[in-house]
């Protein structure tokens, strides 16, 4: 077998291998860090056949041989480097590299990658001895095992052995003296207390040790013979991504994978601290959130409570602000991009978390050597703790109760790897006379039920084919009594099928990305609540194809990725939409350390069905005049941007955008929203849907990073205006989000004993909003009817407030125990969020946002 | 994750117009500042060729007195049609005491606005806006005092400010002014079919001295469906009431200091049909 050369093994000759690189670096593997490439991990190795005739003469040999490890951890191609002089060795060393299997290579972000390594493959016909002992090495807390780290055996005698762990963690050794043997790790860093076997005549003892994992900075630095390849670029100017360990950590987001998607540049702050994202100054409505790629109904729980996904099961969230690849469509905002891991996990692990309002649990299996499976449920109690503090005298609440279970099936074929992944949620939320049952208050509802599976497949040398397909009902509904209500449901199909042909890192030449993005399935929707507008109603098929093509062409220091996307839109029964969207996207790599970027291109975003359904098609509904013939918006995006690296573990990212829109749909406005905000101030635009918006956006965002073992450190800045004129004889105004200036720091730190210690601060210009100049008294029904200023001419004071949080881990030889504490807005700052107005509007009286909040939570696993 | 589970209620909370209770007077039921209390007409059902007749009453605790304007709006298509029917610009009264009483503003309905009532749509909006401004706090008192005529700049720039209040109020001042609409009907029913005013009768009168701070009930009894209690000072322990006709008992807890006071009881029938109970001096001591 290949490392360690001490497994025990059958009588015959005896091959042994040697990783040139990796042995060197197993001893930091199992805990190294983000910040640092891992090397690839051996998981599963094919022994080699000894070719007979060397056999027969007793001869050995060494071949030392290049892989290519791809993402996944498979070998894709291999080559002898240094021949042992005898073909037959070469031959049969190639033979067997070519099957093995590795946990791949992360980068310095934690995301897998391909790698290039050297492998030593050594042919050593020897005596096969006799194994005495045989044991285990596992991370205490997780039990996973440890591979390629030293132990030190002490005999009866004073006799001193040495083994090192296999990619199983297992170790043996042969020929022991009979009598007690001291077992002890020699690893720096990792603790674990000394385990004692009795070797007997022939008899084989067992141990096995479970080690405490050291912290970053209590191991050396990896010195490792390894090229590790680089993640080809994607061709987006501005993507930022965030790998879910990165994530858990950070202060104020409660561990949540999305949330800490908003502290990033590019982002203004949603008021009230709702999960909407405000993307690069557009509206949350505008934004996408999507899985793997193709759409989900939304990605956060009731009002930003947590990501609807497990965030466990990901392995890491992009957020692109903007002037993205031509891959992405029909939207004018940004897209955030969840992705489950493709690692298969090695041995069973689990958990049950609980904090103030959510309990959740979570388990993956290796159900065989290519099938894995992951399974995870979460139900908040936010209902329970909430409720009686919302209720009051005239009306009864249902505080937000959300569940979700998500089941994932991963299986490798010859022929590529399947993935299965069922995702359910559901959030309900009500108000109610307290005699009322819940289904006869006022409620709000958000429920999908969606599958995906996705088929990834390699076509030869580096092309490569993922098709994927993700389908179910999803329904947001909304009941003010028996007789009003609204809602949107749907039959969501999404298809997406890509080729892609990769340009290694540094290579001349092109490479090539084309795919199909198709949406289909019915919608039905109805809005009939009485002061949130006309009664609107309909039934409609969703067709919209897409086709998109994006070469990378590279030569020398400069990467140009032009792209085009043509999308076409149709619902049934109306004429087609039809939109061709060109970009390109241009990297200059000036120094090692120093990359340029410029993007631009068009975006186009189709009206919904709400705007876009033909009256023709349903003459009993009063739809507005216009309906059919409107246009689908589109903007012109353009940015630049560098990206420096620093000494010390600091880098600076840096990009300035500008963005112009067209034809937004304007009119029907109603103070009804889906979950996606505040109901907006100000009069109301009640006149038939028309594409008359216009916009213009524009600002810079920074981003400054300290990556180092043990410090995490963030500053990012967003600063920008946005403007929209509503129609076209309307003046220009701000945007309703429009947030000048957002600036938010965040601080993590490592600390001896398992303590970890964080820190956010935030601040940002408050929003607009619509001032009351006047007011007057209905004497009908003594209400007072605001007299609204010019629009959005106001704006909330600053926001401010600064988060803490301190972990603390506690690490068993079965389980591991996590206690932590993340305290928002410690100063006990009162920030206005929304604005509001005594009853008679003669002052303002805004929304406070909440005050000093603790929130404890505690997570077993195992 | 507190911050945003909080976020829902309140944003639910705004959306279902659901308000917590305290010890606040309401605005609508303190009658502190210059107010113009309620406002009534005669007929609440008129028809071509009859004059409304408008009675108010204001309230300006100061006792400078003030300025008061009424003027309508027939909404008789998607514009005031005051212009086409001839109706008088406005009505301009000069109030020199802190109370008062507006009797009898008169509007002559003209025959030609039954051109605008069908059988289809026998009956349209009259919007009857009350302006009542402290003294020099308002330009448009003076400018319906000068009773521009029609033809004139002067007349055309007054008629598009009343007949869009909303621009209107845009240029005046939030303090010191108060501006109130209620509606009447405009048809061609007759006199039998047409709606009147809702009827009270007291049943249990409320005292005409009261203790400080202690509450005090008393009963009406009305037709009509709805009811706003209204005070110089005070609370009262519900603001409004929804009333299928028949009796309605107000609560009101006098302030803590000695002072005479006003109260009210406001009713509408919801169809334009106004009726006040008034008790225009309750002693507190």
């Amino acid at each position: 077998m290949p490392i360690p050369s001490c497994r025990r093994s059958s009588p015959g000759p005896r091959l042994r291998a040697v990783v040139v690189a990796a042995v060197i670096g197993c001893a930091a593997l199992p805990d190294a860090r983000a910040d640092e490439p891992v090397l690839p991990v051996l998981l599963e190795a094919t022994e080699a056949v000894y070719p007979p005739e060397a056999l027969a003469e007793g001869r050995g040999g060494t071949v030392l041989l290049e892989l290519d490890v791809d993402e996944t951890g498979a070998v894709m191609d291999a080559r002898v480097a240094e021949s042992s002089g005898d073909p037959a060795f070469d031959d049969a060393a190639l033979a067997a590299v070519r099957d093995f299997r590795f946990e791949p290579a992360r980068d310095g972000l934690g995301r897998p990658t391909a790698a290039r390594i050297g492998y030593r493959y050594v042919f050593e016909p020897e005596r096969a001895p006799v194994v005495s002992l045989t044991g285990r090495l596992l991370q205490a807390g997780i039990r996973q095992p440890l591979a390629g780290l030293d132990l030190r055996l002490v005999g009866p005698d004073g006799e001193t052995r040495t083994a090192r762990t296999d990619a199983d963690g297992a170790f043996e050794l042969a020929d022991l003296a009979v009598g007690l043997w001291r077992v002890a790790l020699d690893a720096r860093g990792w603790e674990a207390e000394v385990a004692e076997a009795e070797v007997e005549e022939g008899q084989v003892a067992e141990v096995t040790l479970y080690a405490v994992a050291p912290r970053p900075w209590e191991v050396e630095d990896v010195d490792a013979e390894i090229e590790v390849v680089a993640r080809a670029r994607p061709p987006e100017v501005t993507e930022r991504t965030l790998g879910a360990d990165e994530i858990r950590i950070l202060p104020g987001s409660n561990g949540d994978v999305v949330k800490a998607i908003q502290n990033l540049p590019g982002i203004a702050r949603p008021p009230l601290g709702i999960g909407q994202l405000i993307i690069r100054g557009t509206n949350p409505e505008d934004s996408r959130y999507t899985l793997d790629g193709m759409e989900i109904p939304l990605v956060f729980h009731f009002a930003g409570l947590s990501t609807v996904v497990n965030g466990d099961l990901l392995d890491q969230v992009t957020f692109l602000p903007g002037d993205f690849s031509a891959r992405y469509g029909r939207n004018l905002g940004g897209r955030v991009d969840i992705r489950p891991t493709r690692t298969m996990p090695e041995r069973t692990n689990g958990y049950v978390s609980v904090d103030l309002f959510q309990v959740s649990g979570f388990v993956e299996a290796k159900v065989s050597e290519k099938t894995a499976i992951w399974a995870s449920v979460r139900r908040s109690y936010a209902d329970a703790v909430l409720t009686p503090v919302l209720s009051n005298t005239d009306r009864s609440f249902r505080a937000p109760r959300y569940w979700d279970a998500t089941f994932r099936v991963l299986h490798r074929l010859p022929v590529g790897t399947v993935d299965a992944l069922v995702l359910f949620s559901d959030d309900r939320f009500a108000a109610l006379d307290a005699d009322e049952d819940v289904d006869e208050g006022i409620g709000l509802t958000t429920t999908f039920l969606k599958a995906r599976v996705s088929w990834l497949t390699s076509l030869g040398d580096r092309w490569r084919n993922e098709l994927a397909v993700l389908f179910g009902p999803d329904a947001q509904t909304f009941r003010l009594s028996e007789d009003e209500d609204a809602y949107e449901r749907r039959f969501a199909i999404d298809l997406r099928d890509e080729v892609t042909y990769r340009l290694e890192d540094g290579e001349d030449g092109v490479g090539w990305r084309m795919g199909v993005d198709v949406q289909t399935g019915p919608t039905d929707f109805r809005y009939a609540v009485t002061g949130f507008g006309p009664e609107e109603e309909g039934v409609s098929t969703l067709i919209a194809p897409a086709f998109y093509m994006e070469p990378t062409i590279r030569r020398g220091r400069t990467t140009v990725v032009p792209g085009i996307r043509a999308d076409l839109l149709a619902y049934a029964g109306q004429r087609a939409r039809f939109a061709v969207d060109p970009r390109v996207a241009v990297r200059f790599q000036a120094t090692d350390s120093t990359l340029l970027k410029a993007a631009t291109g068009k975006f186009t975003q189709f009206p919904t069905v709400r705007q876009s359904l033909d009256p023709a098609a349903n003459p009993d509904v009063p739809l507005a005049d216009g309906v059919g013939s409107l246009r689908p918006g589109w903007s012109l995006q353009s940015s630049i941007g560098v990206e420096q690296g620093l000494p010390l573990g600091f880098s600076v990212e840096a990009t300035a955008y500008y963005n112009r829109l067209f034809g937004l749909v304007q009119g029907r406005e109603d103070r009804f929203r889906f979950f996606t905000g505040p109901p907006p101030t100000g009069p109301l635009d009640s006149a038939p849907y028309a594409s008359e918006g216009t916009g213009m956006i524009c600002g810079a965002e920074v981003l400054v990073k300290l990556q180092r073992r043990t410090t995490t450190a963030w500053l990012s800045g967003t600063f920008g205006q946005s403007f929209r004129t509503q129609r076209g004889d309307e003046e220009r105004s701000l945007f309703a989000y429009d947030q000048p200036v957002v600036v938010n720091a965040l601080f993590s730190q490592e600390l001896p004993k398992r303590w970890r210690i964080g820190a956010r601060a935030r601040l940002s210009l408050g929003t607009p909003y619509t001032p009351v100049v006047n007011r007057f008294l209905d004497l009908d029904d003594r209400s007072f009817i605001p007299v609204f200023g010019d629009a959005n001419s106001a704006r909330l004071p600053p926001f401010w407030s600064f988060d803490v949080r301190v972990d603390k881990e506690w690490v068993f030889d079965k389980w591991a125990l996590t206690l932590y504490l993340d305290v928002q807005n410690v100063t006990n700052n009162r920030n206005v969020e929304v604005i509001g107005w005594t009853e008679d509007y003669a002052e303002e009286d805004g929304v406070l946002g909440l005050p000093i909040v603790p929130v404890f939570g505690l997570k077993g696993a195992w | 994750m507190t911050r945003t589970l909080t976020t829902a209620g309140l944003a639910l909370a705004t959306l279902v117009g659901v308000g917590g209770c305290d010890d606040m007077p309401s605005p609508v039921a303190l009658i502190d500042g210059v107010e113009v209390v309620w406002v009534q007409a005669r007929q609440p059902e008129v028809a071509p060729g009859e004059t409304l007749e408008i009675t108010a009453e204001v309230f300006h605790p100061e006792g400078e007195g003030g300025e008061l304007v009424v003027w309508t709006c027939a909404r008789l298509g998607p514009t005031c049609a005051e212009t086409e029917l001839g109706l008088p610009i406005g009505t301009y009264v000069h109030v020199d005491r802190d109370a008062a009483f507006i009797e009898d503003a008169r509007f002559p309905i003209p025959d030609s606005a039954g051109l605008f009532l069908t059988e289809e749509n026998p009956a349209a909006t009259l919007e009857v806006w009350t302006m009542f401004c402290a003294k020099g706090v308002c330009d448009l008192p003076a400018r319906v005092a000068a009773d521009p005529q029609p033809g004139t700049a002067a007349y055309e720039a007054l008629r598009a400010d009343l007949d869009n209040p909303f621009d209107l109020l845009q240029g005046e001042s939030l303090d010191a002014v108060s501006v109130v609409v209620n509606r009447v009907i405009l048809s061609t029913r007759s006199g039998r079919e047409r709606n009147r005013n809702p009827i009270v009768q007291v049943v249990d009168p409320l005292p005409d001295r009261v203790r400080p701070g202690e509450p005090v009930e008393f009963t009406l009894l009305t037709d009509a469906i709805r009811a706003w209690p209204a005070a110089t000072g005070g609370t009262f322990a519900f603001d409004g009431y929804a009333l299928a006709g028949g009796a309605v008992t107000v609560r009101w807890t006098p302030p803590e200091e000695p002072g005479d006071h006003k109260v009210w009881v406001l009713f509408s029938d919801g169809l334009g049909g106004v009726a006040v109970y008034r008790k225009a001096k309750v002693r507190v001591e």
